[in-house]
């Protein structure tokens, strides 16, 4: 598969305190990377310097396409619509004579909308959304703005089960459609169901392989300090609890 | 794409209905304000003069060097705070700003006055004030940078601390000014738009418009902001220009206004409250109804400020914090919603 992103002896420092260092690697068009690891591992830095949006204190970055990156659990105002909010980051890319949204901003608004299952709650406020359809209009705007790579901070964070699953189908539906989507998630099972490749990012180093070679219990007991047990569920999935 | 435009092209009329009757009301404050003043004139002395700007009589005085002027800054203040509010609460992300909360009034203010103090022509004041306001606004955001929870609590906090510094410098500035200039300085801080002439009225509207101007193009970056800075950040705004950006047209404008008008609080914070109601929080919609929203605001307070006591003048600041404060506790304890 073409790699979108391919990181090069990444290090992020903050001040004297050393996030991760000399890490290595390389997100495929068409894959979803669960990016895992215990909270102050460094998942937001990394993905904040994937999106580049933050400056690496070392390491190189290959970006063969734009990467759009969604933050963590943000809100929406209450009066903004999810077509509004996917118009108002397409408005920075038009050039400032231009006035009025074009019909190409105004296509890409619905296809994004489309792929992200909200084609019918286009023009809803979002007050009247649903958590996980407001985490979705997040989602279109990425997908609106042409990108390449989609960059997802703990998509599912403050979502009950059923919003989870949602979004989550959302990511896996974009990614096959040929978007590198790299997603933080805690919840390791989710990750294993969902995600092509895990990425764990703990005590400074970045592993990655597919869900079986990395969530492994002595690989999660290991990062997380606490002792984790898998196993492969009849549908073959991996399944990951705390003793 | 079909099913998308109807509801967005509803919407679109409603808010411009809204436009249209701020604007008409602004003109009726506005008409309704020449009508008021100390010297009692007959309507139809009135509509003779408004006829015939080339007249040389009593009426014409009134209206033309007294009235109109006055009407005209009592407009361009109200307009200048409306915006400067709105965009300094969509900076932020806090309904509870204004530039006075966010120390560009209290910096302007110490500026102006130091200025006035000095002797300086009036055309220098609100490029004075503009430098004393952006620097309070400066610092001000620098302290409470960050998207913590406590960044809003720090913004206040950071303002009223900068606010008090303002207020006791512009007290050393009284306390070494003459007799003279400490009236003047003290009548100016109490807020009023008395007494000005059409050239005070050409210079603070081509600050103000100039600010107006800037604001157009900040537009796209304040629909953004209001998202969140790490979701701006993340959609590829260049968060810390923007900021600044819209930090210095919110401080040009508010400076302008203090220059002119002295202390007049609380259009700021209240106006693109109620502004909001109506067009919701799109910068493209909020900033034209914040500015006809303060203009109506400032045309009417100023209009009840000269007549309540006539012939005598309530200083147009005191008059709007007796109803800005009550606002400022209803709304400080409602949740955040912008």
């Amino acid at each position: 598969m073409r790699a979108v992103l391919r990181a090069q002896g990444l290090s992020v420092r903050y001040g004297h305190r050393t996030i991760f260092e000399s890490v290595d690697a390389s997100f495929d068009a068409g894959s979803l990377v669960a990016l895992i690891g215990p909270n102050g591992a460094g998942k937001s830095s990394l993905l904040r310097v994937l999106a580049g949006t933050q400056r690496p204190s070392a390491g190189s970055l290959e970006r063969h396409a734009g990467a759009a990156l969604v933050a963590t659990a943000l809100p929406l105002p209450p009066d903004v619509t999810p077509a509004q909010l996917s118009g108002y980051v397409l408005a920075l890319r038009r050039p400032w004579w231009l006035v009025r949204q074009t019909d190409a901003e105004r296509a890409s608004i619905a296809a994004a909308l489309e792929r992200a299952g909200l084609r019918d709650r286009a023009d809803d406020a979002a007050a009247t959304l649903s958590s996980g359809e407001v985490q979705r209009a997040w989602i279109a705007a990425a997908l609106a703005t042409d990108a390449g790579a989609v960059l997802i901070d703990e998509p599912t964070t403050h979502l009950d089960v059923r919003y989870q699953l949602e979004v989550l189908r959302t990511l896996k539906t974009i990614a096959r459609s040929g978007i590198a989507v790299v997603a933080a998630i805690h919840d390791l099972t989710l990750a294993a169901r969902f995600a092509d490749s895990i990425a764990l990012l703990a005590g400074g180093a970045l592993a990655s392989g597919p869900p079986a070679a990395i969530l492994r219990a002595p690989t999660l007991t290991h990062a997380f300090g606490v002792e984790v047990a898998t196993y492969t569920d009849a549908e073959g999935y991996v399944v990951c609890t705390p003793r | 794409m079909d099913a998308l435009a109807p509801r967005a092209v509803r919407a679109i009329p409603t808010k411009a209905i809204w436009l249209l009757a701020l604007c008409a009301c602004a003109l009726c404050a506005a008409a309704v304000s020449v009508t008021v003043g100390s010297v009692a004139l007959p309507a139809g002395a009135m509509i003779d003069a408004l006829r015939h700007p080339a007249a040389s009589n009593l009426a014409h005085t009134v209206v033309w060097d007294i009235r109109l002027p006055r009407i005209a800054i009592a407009a361009f203040v109200g307009a200048g705070l409306g915006v400067a509010g709105a965009m300094l609460q969509a900076l932020f992300r806090n309904p509870l700003v204004d530039p006075y909360v966010t120390g560009v009034s209290a910096g302007a203010a110490v500026a102006a006055s130091a200025s006035i103090a000095l002797g300086l022509s009036f055309a220098f004041v609100p490029a004075a004030a503009f430098a004393g306001g952006l620097a309070c606004a400066v610092v001000v955001t620098a302290v409470s940078a960050g998207s913590s929870g406590s960044a809003n609590l720090r913004l206040v906090l950071s303002g009223i601390a900068i606010s008090s510094l303002c207020a006791a410098l512009v007290t050393i500035v009284l306390l070494r000014s003459g007799m003279s200039d400490s009236i003047t300085i003290l009548g100016w801080l109490a807020g009023g738009i008395g007494g000005r002439s059409w050239s005070d009225v050409a210079l603070t509207a081509s600050y103000i418009a100039a600010g107006f101007v800037v604001a157009l193009f900040l537009l796209r970056s304040l629909n953004v902001l209001r998202l969140g800075t790490d979701a701006a950040a993340g959609f590829g705004l260049h968060v810390g220009r923007a900021r600044f950006a819209v930090l210095a047209a919110a401080a040009l404008i508010a400076a302008a206004c203090v220059a002119v008008s002295g202390i007049v609080g609380f259009v700021g914070l209240m106006v693109p409250h109620a502004a909001r109601r109506l067009v919701g929080g799109d910068a493209a919609w909020l900033l034209p109804a914040s500015a006809l929203g303060g203009a109506i605001v400032v045309l009417a307070a100023d209009a009840f400020a000269r007549s309540v006591a006539a012939p005598a003048e309530l200083p147009l600041g005191v008059l709007l914090a007796f109803v800005g404060v009550p606002f400022f506790l209803i709304i400080a304890r409602r949740p955040v919603e912008l």
